[in-house]
């Protein structure tokens, strides 16, 4: 069959063709991926089309359009259309099972049949337009062929097209959904309702002279508008037994919508907690690859929130804990309320790939312990600084993958010691590193072939930009010579107080200490490339 | 600098922290707990401990408050009685520095109301230490190696006595981190008050004979410096 060998064969083509696969991931993003930057506008551009496609509809019952009418008409139904067809493309490979059932049938050596690959594929497709969201896209196409006029009511069924483009419709669906038992007996309980009262006025008022309820169906319409106390008033009972019979459908009715009322609002009470964090992880998913995870809004976590805060970074604070959990919501921040532990709730927050660093503030060194475990398996790359409470979970903390350790009492300590001899230097120092004043320590980067570059430190005016020089942090080592007394840390080297005749090279990080404004100046000044 | 006696009181890992570090610097300490745990570990250690009841007034003057106790370490872990001994101190000696730790969210204010010269805020400063290491890394790591950490760089106050070689002489002037191995940040001027003048704020400061160098450098330098300007 030379059908199928060529249909086999542009398959294989299909699956090689780089450009196949660029077009397909470029629809892909426009329309469906959800990270895409442009689906938005995809979506945007669609709500508008929407609506002034059944604006227009609207208009045309009482107004002739004329050509513009028709022209948009057939516009946007080709949209439409070309969206249906994209989106059919899109919902699954076909070739891939072209080629899949043609290898298997290769490998078992039987002859391969197009045609039950074909009927895979149908089936698949069919999945994909019985699909609700995809029944309302072709209720909004077909009504517009004409000899399918008669449908054109469901034209109106594009408004539901814009449930597509509007991603929280689905979270109120789910929660209805969720209470169908509810919903399923209260209708139950509402027809009975219906059928029995209808029955019942039918019986004593048809026959009336003068009465208002001729047929059954009367009776029906006048019940149901009874029961949901919406009553019209243009029907009315007439005898007492239909009074009667009215007195107590009202009371009935009453019953049933405070039901239904109150099955909503508890779905939605339960709902509550998780439609807000879905919204914390759609902000964290808006600024993907920058955010912090703060895991524990105890003491610390407050402080390290509100610096941050301040600094206006990304941040989603993860507490186990009720009462702290709604004190962070308070402040406004992103709250996730669930124990860091559940390495679920890490993944959503991002641990994967959005966050950066994660900080383990709780007060519990078992917990940190185990939320900086979990996180750098998830994670290897991933910063992770984390509190010890205690000096000896210190190294517990850095075997489970810390990059940095915190001892809360141990600096307090330090610091305590510090005052104690020297309050007054004490004081200034402690000025200068948390930034009171706005005098604080800064970095300066030495750019390769930049003005800095190969410079010696005694050439350049520090004291006439207003800055002081506190030290040098490289990577290369230096000749003993030029230096008094290097420090060296893991990787890199310091200088303290360095040589006038410290040669700079590429890379070097200078420390100066000054106010904000004349570090700002020697930055821009450099940008220059004057000095 | 006169090393007077220094009293600490509570019994803890802070207080451990403390004790090491200040044995090490050779202050004169003593330790305050009634825990016996704690006794048979300072024990251990040979650091001078005492058993005595911080509530009696009697003990403590026993203990040389209001002598020649400079400073006070109020580590006790619950800020009730912290405060109580702030104010029994304070009490005897209002002259008596009081260094103490604030373990409740709203009590810093309570314990400076007591008196207590210094609160610290662990909470408040390693909340603050781990903003630094996100925004800054190398300068927190540069900060934590080199001052706090146990690397021979240290800051220091350095007052200026009368007719030494620094006496009348501009901030400008002394200089410092070419002759020595030393930043100078900036000085107090103890007849302007307790206020820290930054170097570079723009006011050439003249040194006068009472002021405070705030200069930080290795441990060597500073003494050299010290008694350089001693001796002259």
């Amino acid at each position: 069959m030379p059908l199928t060998r060529y249909l086999v064969q542009f398959c294989y083509e299909l699956e090689d063709s780089a450009h196949y696969k660029r077009s397909k991931q470029f629809f892909y993003d426009l329309i469906e991926n959800p990270h895409s930057r442009m689906r938005p506008y995809f979506d945007m551009s669609l709500i508008v089309l929407v609506i002034s496609s059944v604006y227009l509809i609207i208009y045309e019952v009482r107004h002739d359009m004329g050509t513009f009418g028709q022209v948009f008409e057939w516009f946007a139904v080709s949209i439409f259309l070309l969206e249906y067809m994209l989106r059919l493309w899109l919902y699954n490979s076909s070739h891939k099972i072209i080629i899949e059932h043609y290898e298997q049938s290769e490998f078992v050596g039987k002859p391969f049949s197009l045609f039950v690959a074909v009927k895979n594929i149908a089936s698949i497709k069919w999945d994909y337009m019985t699909q609700p969201l995809a029944i309302i896209d072709l209720l909004a196409i077909i009504p517009s062929y004409r000899p399918l006029r008669f449908l054109r009511i469901f034209l109106l069924f594009r408004l539901f097209k814009l449930f597509r483009y509007v991603h929280s419709y689905s979270e109120f669906i789910k929660v209805l959904y969720e209470k169908r038992f509810e919903f399923y007996t209260i209708f139950i309980f509402i027809i009975f309702i219906v059928f029995t009262s209808a029955s019942a006025i039918f019986f004593f008022e048809a026959n009336e002279v003068g009465g208002n309820i001729v047929t059954f169906f009367d009776a029906i319409y006048w019940s149901l508008i009874t029961l949901t106390t919406v009553g019209y008033g243009d029907i009315t009972p007439i005898t007492t037994e239909g009074r009667v019979i009215t007195m107590i459908l009202v009371i009935c009715g009453l019953a049933v919508i405070a039901f239904i009322t109150s099955v909503i609002v508890s779905a939605f009470n339960e709902k509550m907690v998780e439609l807000r964090e879905n919204h914390v992880f759609a902000e964290i998913e808006k600024n993907s690859g920058m955010h912090t995870i703060l895991c524990g809004y105890g003491r610390m976590g407050t402080v390290v929130a509100e610096y941050l805060a301040k600094d206006k970074a990304h941040f989603v604070i993860i507490e186990a804990d009720p009462e702290n959990a709604a004190k962070a919501k308070r402040a406004g921040y992103l709250v996730i309320e669930g124990s860091a532990e559940n390495s679920e709730l890490l993944k959503k927050s991002g641990v994967l790939n959005q966050a950066e660093m994660i900080l383990c503030l709780t007060g519990s060194d078992v917990i940190n312990v185990y939320i900086t475990l979990t996180a750098r398996y998830l994670n290897p790359e991933i910063q992770i600084i984390s509190r010890a409470n205690h000096e000896d979970s210190v190294r517990k903390l850095k075997q489970a993958g810390a990059n940095h350790t915190v001892v809360p009492f141990k600096i307090a300590g330090l610091i305590a010691v510090e005052f104690i001899g020297q309050p007054v230097a004490f004081e200034a120092i402690h000025d200068i590193l948390s930034g009171k004043h706005d005098i604080g320590l800064e970095t300066v980067t030495v750019r390769e072939n930049g003005v800095l570059d190969g410079k010696d430190i005694g050439d350049i005016d520090f004291l006439g930009n207003k800055l002081l020089l506190f030290g040098i942090i490289t990577n290369q080592s230096r000749q003993i010579e030029q230096c008094k007394n290097p420090f060296s840390f893991k990787l890199n080297h310091f200088y303290f107080n360095p040589d006038p005749a410290f040669k700079l090279q590429p890379g070097d990080i200078i420390l100066v200490i000054g106010h904000q404004y004349n570090i700002v100046h020697l930055k821009d000044k450099l940008a220059l490339g004057k000095l | 600098m006169k090393k007077k006696k220094v009293l600490i009181f509570g019994c803890n890992s802070l207080v451990n922290d403390v004790a090491d570090e200040l044995t090490r610097r050779k202050w004169n300490i003593t330790i305050i707990s009634r825990n016996e745990e704690c006794i048979k570990r300072l024990e251990a250690k040979k650091i001078k401990f005492k058993d005595v009841d911080y509530t009696d007034d009697e003990q403590l003057k026993l203990l040389g408050i209001g002598k020649d106790v400079d400073t006070i370490f109020s580590f006790f872990e619950q800020d009730a009685k912290n405060v109580y001994l702030i104010i029994s101190a304070k009490n005897i000696d209002p002259d008596v520095s009081i260094i103490t730790l604030n373990q409740s969210l709203d009590s810093p204010d309570k314990l400076r109301a007591a008196g207590a010269n210094k609160v610290i805020d662990p909470y408040e400063i390693s909340g603050r230490k781990v903003f630094n290491m996100i925004k800054k890394p190398l300068i927190s790591e540069t900060i934590e190696h080199v001052v706090f950490g146990q690397s021979s760089i240290n800051l220091a106050e350095i007052e200026i006595t009368e007719n030494s070689f620094l006496d009348g002489q501009s901030l400008g002037e002394a200089q410092l981190s070419k002759n020595y191995n030393l930043i100078l940040l900036g000085v107090v001027d103890r007849e302007l008050g307790n206020e820290f003048i930054f170097r570079l704020s723009g006011i050439d400061h003249k040194l006068d004979p009472n002021d405070l160098l705030v200069v930080i450098g290795a441990v060597d330098e500073i003494e050299r410096l010290k008694t350089d300007i001693s001796s002259q």
